[in-house]
């Protein structure tokens, strides 16, 4: 009997041992260590596309579209322009008439010749490092006739003068009994068109001649209180052809991107950039701007951006893809708190010849923008 | 006195090597000559295939998740299943009746309820979390949730073919109360720089005896709208299973018994039908604008994306409709023997299978010693192996009068985590207790 009791004092000491298994080190009583890393060895994922963005967009939310309306105006399709527009003869038909030996007989008028110099925003642009290409100078009239008349003459256009050397003619053209439509108002007589951002030093018309019908008194609606005119246009269109001359400091300074917590090593951002805009831009640095113990944005020296990247210049309806890679690495600790960036911003001229005029329509897309981060997400606290 | 003698006997076939987790063999009453009442018998089941210790890790002083940097890939999530398990079953049997029939046989009647839920996981899933989307594609599939309640009502009958032979035979009328199902027969997710794009056919079958679940404008399941009176409790469901069972006694002192369990399944009504089918492709947020490039404007981008996924995974309602799903069934084959030379000790070894219809099935096999001192207890401890590992039990029994308590527990080896009762690792869990109240014969 005796036995029997201590066997089964023995069992039951075996069973309870085996019940009460528990380790130790799994003891949760003081909490788990919430931390955790996500996506450790690398995680991509498509952000987006950015755009429409066109340069009307970026610089009014720069500030700066105001400034630039200042020196220059806009034409119908959005290309940014330079324009003159002045009237340098007007006569009456009754006055002509008047002159005339014998109002009976076909007459030819000469007109006085006529000089313009560009606006003073020319050079003003010039100096910011713009263009002006094409340059369009055109000679229009009015005709208060029932009848066409004609037009006779000769445009030169010259550059400035350098030192002691005379002005250098950089085009002209001869019309001769160009034709203007019956009643046409500010008809094209002449048109001239000079490219590659010539600088010009001044535009003459001369040996205008005004060829009329017989009977003009007749011929006009007015009786004789129409007015024959002629018209000098100048427009010159905004674009880069040789670039900036510096580099462009660009800040982006009101971010709060609180990525501290995170400690992300090295965060890669990938996209296809396309641009109508006639420039190219390269980007030759980029820093990191982080707020110091005065609260003062101030470079941050861990943190590199990919330097050199470079967007090719298209023109409107010819987009130039252009394939970017910025990888965004922390040289020893992890991305900090960002609070900014800092650019210099190099704007160069086109990279293929033709039609590059700066438009405020034209388009820029930031196309499968993507992400790839290495080295993991950390969290603290689930 | 030969009435008692007869009682203890069945007690002791009743209970020897009986594991708590699985149901008694139809053919182990087919000897008993009294009667029994069995009240409020209580049994549970959980099975993980995965355990507190997958998921968490000493680090230094303290605990850290799998998802700590301290933690190698090889570890987490390399140290789980490709499915990742949670199964969990209660049983209670309101009350059983046993009576010895005018013939040989023994008839039982028994009444209870059944209630089991459970989880799968795919690894894919923490392979992502740790790792990130480098491994593209994943297979998701195998992502499911479900829990069923069910009612049984069963009749066993058993009887002994010449002296030591039984069989018997359990058939058992199963009254559907409450079904959920959501299973994702395929779920196939891509990623990659460019795109992530997922392609996805899943089906959400809940029953409707509580209350309906009212459609959106689109046609979908809105769950937080219900319409109608709750009716807990009223069927929607009907089924049959079937228990067999046989025991053999081929010399004295050596028993063999071999049983299989619950083979069948419910019909359910699933009167909150939905499916979600589609496929999804996401390949950034699309012209963005200055505007948009701030936190208001990017959550209201992702907002509408949300809502342009969920119109591809929310479950669009379809006609009730009705499923046959099976119950997880179980065979099970015991062996022992009682020692020659002190026949109250007996040894044993026992094997056990349960398939299921929705994950890997489990088997596990088991070595054991029993002590049976007739009319006062019996106290058994087994060990063994299973599909998760390691595994252990003890069961035991208490006679007092006509009555007969009795109560086992089973789990794998590891414990559970102080202060929280998580099995700490893979595991195998089973609990059984219940009150046996003894009709003496005529």
């Amino acid at each position: 009997m005796k036995t029997g009791i201590i066997r089964i004092a023995l069992s039951v000491s075996v069973l309870i041992a085996l019940c009460g298994c528990r380790h130790d080190e799994y003891d949760i009583s003081d909490g788990i260590d919430t931390e955790i890393t996500l996506f450790a060895d690398e995680v991509s994922l498509p952000v987006g596309d950015i755009g429409p963005l066109t340069p009307r967009v970026l610089l009014d939310n720069a500030g700066v579209g105001g400034m630039l309306k200042s020196f220059v105006q806009e034409d119908s399709d959005g290309y940014l322009i330079l324009e003159q527009s002045e009237p340098f003869y007007t006569n009456w038909v009754m006055m002509l008439s008047m002159l005339s030996t014998d109002p009976s007989q076909p007459m030819d008028i000469p007109v006085d010749a006529y000089s313009a110099a560009p606006s003073s925003s020319s050079s003003t642009l010039s100096q910011m490092g713009f263009s002006l290409s094409p340059q369009v100078i055109t000679l229009t009239a009015d005709n208060p006739l029932t009848e066409e008349i004609a037009v006779s003459g000769k445009i030169v256009v010259s550059s400035n003068a350098e030192g002691d050397e005379a002005p250098a003619t950089l085009a002209s053209r001869e019309f001769a009994r160009a034709k203007v439509a019956a009643e046409a108002a500010q008809a094209t007589v002449v048109s001239l068109e000079i490219t590659g951002g010539k600088d010009i030093g001044s535009c003459r018309v001369e040996d205008v001649v005004l060829h009329l019908p017989a009977s003009i008194m007749e011929k006009d609606s007015k009786s004789g209180m129409g007015a024959f005119s002629l018209s000098y246009n100048y427009k010159g269109y905004l674009s880069v052809v040789d670039g900036f001359p510096a580099s462009l400091p660009f800040s982006i300074d009101k971010l709060d991107l609180p990525l501290a917590q995170y400690r992300v090593k090295e965060a890669r951002i990938q996209a296809e950039v396309s641009s109508e805009i006639p420039i190219t831009l390269e980007l030759e640095s980029v820093d990191v701007l982080v707020k110091n113990a005065d609260d003062m944005l101030v470079p941050c020296e861990d943190v590199t951006v990919t330097p050199g990247i470079r967007i090719d210049s298209g023109r409107t309806g010819e987009p130039a893809v252009t394939p970017i890679d910025v990888r965004i690495q922390a040289l020893n600790g992890t991305i900090p708190d960002i609070n900014g960036f800092r650019l210099a911003v190099r704007i160069l001229g086109p990279t293929t010849e033709g039609d590059n005029r700066l438009g405020l329509n034209q388009s820029i897309y930031v196309r499968n923008l993507r992400a790839t981060v290495s080295g993991g997400i950390t969290i603290q606290g689930l | 006195m030969k009435k008692t003698i007869a009682f203890a006997l069945a007690a002791l076939a009743c209970s020897t090597l009986a594991w708590a987790q699985a149901g008694p063999n139809p053919a182990e009453v087919a000897t008993l000559d009294n009667g029994f009442i069995r009240i409020g018998e209580f049994r549970s089941v959980s099975r993980n295939n995965v355990g507190a210790s997958s998921f968490l890790f000493p680090s230094g002083e303290t605990l850290v998740t799998g998802l700590h940097s301290s933690v190698g890939t090889d570890v987490f999530p390399g140290g789980l299943m490709p499915v990742n398990s949670l199964y969990n079953q209660l049983d209670y049997n309101l009350v059983s009746y046993g009576w010895k029939g005018r013939t040989r046989g023994f008839h039982t009647v028994e009444v209870g309820v059944k209630g089991e839920y459970g989880l799968s996981v795919p690894r894919e899933i923490f392979q992502i979390l740790k790792c990130g989307t480098a491994g593209s594609p994943f297979d998701l599939s195998s992502l499911r949730a479900f829990g069923n309640l069910y009612g049984e009502i069963a009749y066993g009958y058993a009887f002994p073919l010449g002296d030591n032979f039984s069989v018997g035979t359990r058939a058992k009328l199963l009254v559907g109360l409450a079904s959920v199902d959501v299973v994702a027969h395929r779920f196939d997710l891509t990623t990659s720089a460019d795109k992530y794009s997922f392609d996805l056919d899943a089906n959400v079958d809940i029953t409707n005896s509580m209350k309906k679940i009212r459609t959106d404008e689109y046609g979908n399941l809105d769950y937080t709208s219900l319409t109608g009176k709750g009716k807990l409790g009223a069927p929607t469901g009907a089924g049959l299973a079937l228990d067999f069972g046989l025991e053999w006694k081929p010399f004295p002192g050596f028993t063999l018994a071999a049983s299989v369990l619950d083979l069948g399944g419910i019909l359910w009504y699933y009167g909150n039908e939905g499916y979600s089918n589609g496929a999804y492709t996401f390949d950034g947020l699309k012209e963005l604008g200055l505007g948009d490039l701030n936190a208001d404007g990017i959550t209201s981008r992702l907002k509408a994306l949300g809502d342009e996924v969920l119109s591809v995974v929310r479950p669009y309602h379809e006609e009730g409709c009705f499923k046959v799903k099976s119950i997880p069934l179980t065979a099970m084959v015991k062996a022992s023997y009682a020692m020659p030379f002190w026949e109250r000790l007996s040894v044993g070894a026992s094997g056990l299978y349960t398939g299921y219809s929705f994950c890997a099935p489990y088997w596990e096999a088991r070595g054991g010693l029993a002590l049976d001192f007739p009319e006062i207890f019996h106290l058994e401890a087994n060990a063994g192996s299973g599909s998760y590992g390691f595994v252990y039990g003890v069961y035991g029994s208490v006679n007092f009068l006509s009555f007969k308590l009795y109560g086992g527990y089973e789990n794998g080896i590891g414990g559970t985590v102080p202060y929280e009762s998580t099995p700490l690792k893979a595991n195998n869990k089973g609990i059984v207790a219940g009150l046996i109240y003894k009709i003496a014969a005529d």
